[in-house]
């Protein structure tokens, strides 16, 4: 990596880091294992920094790919639930938090690729086919996929509402 | 609750990022570097070792052949039939809403089938989930299906007594087998998880729900209850198949095998997620990961062909754009692999066990998933 180039990476990452920070740790629930993910995921780009069109489309996609494709399988950090949950404009009602804490249990106990098929699908808002050009399957995979993780949600966590997701 | 906000929720608390994640990615990089050109010395001096013992050297994969004139265009192009295989199109990267390209049996062209549809072995029949108000089918779990008759248009709708999912007809035409993935439906015990699977017949009122009790097995959370699979091959001995907890060891899968009575044939540890079953039954294309010392300790996913009884391993080869998908089998010895892949042009090959091609079945074409029909009992 020449000068140039690592000036450019050095300002690409902080520019973009905190966004994806945030996707990384969506998909992984952990703190540690969210750093771990998106460094992992940078040390990639650099090395293929001259090659790289889109970096922020680069990292995103290299982070779902990395993420189910076993990363850390070994020795794997278990994600934890939150003990208090993050502030919002207008406060949850009890009832409202003993739900969303279900939904966070219900979510870890998802695999690293269902959990990315419904953080593509529900979160990032794409269609089936550009879910399964990012996570390199095939369109049925992801709709078979996204099926048993909103089956096995429903069965953890009871009734949650799912915006219509594009075909 | 909603999906959406609970993956906003997860977004606030992730706070700030790490301080000086440049640097230390470039770090890593160049220490990465350092390691490679070690290990590449290393390599060198090892084959250098080797060529000196073994002049020959190790055998070598043989080039993949020349595409051969006069090969067929992937559906919905042309109509492809081999050994005991139609193939059809599943899904129009140009149009995400279309559904299935299938040949007419009336005009022996191809049409676009409207929905996520499996056609009959003897293509005559197609199964679907009934669509939605909002034209979406295929995804969810779904209590109602449609039967439809390809020749005469006639309609069979018919309701399940449990939600299913990934139909598959039987070799003879004559049933079609749903997985039951849970309870969604029934307000009495919605959360409680019912796997087995149901048979729905043309022509009779009500399917039947045969439970199938698998255990947790495998998955990040160990209590992925695994799907009961079918494939028309494996019905040929009125088989479906299971993945399940090993009673002995809870953390362990074994794969089942099970009569449509729901009764538990005979198991062995599991090989991995079956692809497909070959045409035969004797051999299981089956999909697994290994750790990848070339990558830390990351895991790449690999094939394995394998005896269906014992699980001994006959053949294996990695997963990648070299080798292709294995998609089914095409005969006992030969699997259809697609080359290419997503948003790249791909061509269906028949390779062997152990991932070499040995025929070149299409053109280079669009990357369509092909659903493969088998042809007659």
């Amino acid at each position: 990596v020449d000068a140039e180039a690592e000036r450019r990476f050095r300002e690409f990452v902080a520019g973009r880091s905190a966004a994806l920070f945030r996707l990384a740790y969506i998909l992984t629930g952990d703190h540690h294992q969210a750093e771990d993910l998106l460094q992992t995921a940078l040390v990639r780009t650099a090395a293929h920094w001259r090659r790289v069109e889109d970096p922020d489309a680069y990292v995103r996609t290299t982070l779902y790919r990395l993420r189910i494709s076993g990363w850390r399988r070994h020795g794997r950090h278990r994600e934890t639930s939150p003990g208090v949950l993050p502030e919002r404009p207008v406060p949850d009602s009890a009832d409202q938090v003993a739900l969303r804490v279900g939904m966070y249990d219900a979510l870890r106990r998802l695999t690293p690729k269902q959990r990315a098929v419904l953080v593509l699908r529900y979160f990032e808002d794409l269609p089936e086919r550009e879910v399964a050009e990012v996570l390199g399957c095939s369109v049925g995979t992801v709709r078979s996929q996204t099926a048993r993780a909103l089956a096995k949600l429903r069965a953890l966590a009871g009734d949650f509402t799912v915006e219509e997701a594009r075909p | 609750v909603n999906l959406r906000e609970t993956f906003e929720f997860l977004a606030v608390e992730a706070g700030d990022p790490p301080r000086e994640l440049a640097g230390r990615a470039l770090t890593r990089l160049r220490w990465n570097r350092a390691v490679k050109v070690f290990s590449a010395a290393v390599v060198v001096a090892t084959a250098t070792a080797l060529a000196l013992v073994w002049p020959s050297g190790p055998p070598r994969t043989p080039p993949p052949p020349a595409d051969p004139p006069g090969v067929p265009a992937l559906p919905p192009g042309s109509e492809l039939a081999f050994g005991a295989f139609r193939i059809g199109g599943y899904g129009d990267p140009a149009d995400p809403r279309a559904g299935t390209h299938l040949a007419d049996p009336r005009t022996g062209t191809y049409s676009t089938f409207p929905v996520s549809a499996q056609i009959s072995p003897d293509g005559r029949k197609a199964v679907y989930p009934e669509a939605p108000a909002t034209g979406r089918t295929g995804e969810l779990p779904t209590d109602r299906v449609t039967i439809e008759d390809l020749l005469t248009d006639q309609k069979q709708p018919i309701s399940l007594p449990w939600a299913a999912t990934a139909f598959a007809w039987s070799p003879d035409s004559g049933t079609v087998l749903g997985t039951v993935v849970s309870a969604v439906g029934d307000p009495a015990t919605s959360r409680s998880r019912r796997l087995g699977f149901v048979l729905l017949r043309p022509g009779a009122d009500q399917p039947t729900f045969v439970p199938v009790a698998t255990g947790g097995c495998g998955g990040e959370s160990g209590d992925d209850p695994g799907d009961v699979e079918a494939d028309a091959f494996g019905w040929r001995g009125g088989e479906v198949y299971a993945l399940g907890s090993d009673p002995g060891r809870p953390h362990s899968c074994v794969l089942t095998y099970y009569g449509l009575d729901g009764v538990a044939h005979r198991s062995l540890p599991s090989p991995g997620e079956v692809v497909s079953v070959s045409p035969d039954r004797s051999l299981l294309l089956v999909l697994d990961r290994e750790p990848d010392p070339a990558f830390g300790n990351a895991v790449a996913d690999r094939y394995r062909v394998v005896d269906a009884v014992t699980g001994r391993r006959l053949g294996a080869f990695p997963a990648n754009e070299t080798t292709g998908t294995p998609l089914a089998w095409m005969d006992g010895r030969h699997l259809f692999t697609r080359q290419g892949g997503s948003g790249t042009p791909s061509r269906l090959v028949a390779t062997d066990v152990n991932g070499h091609v040995t025929r070149v079945l299409s053109r280079w074409g669009r990357a369509l998933d092909l659903q493969f029909i088998p042809v007659g009992p």
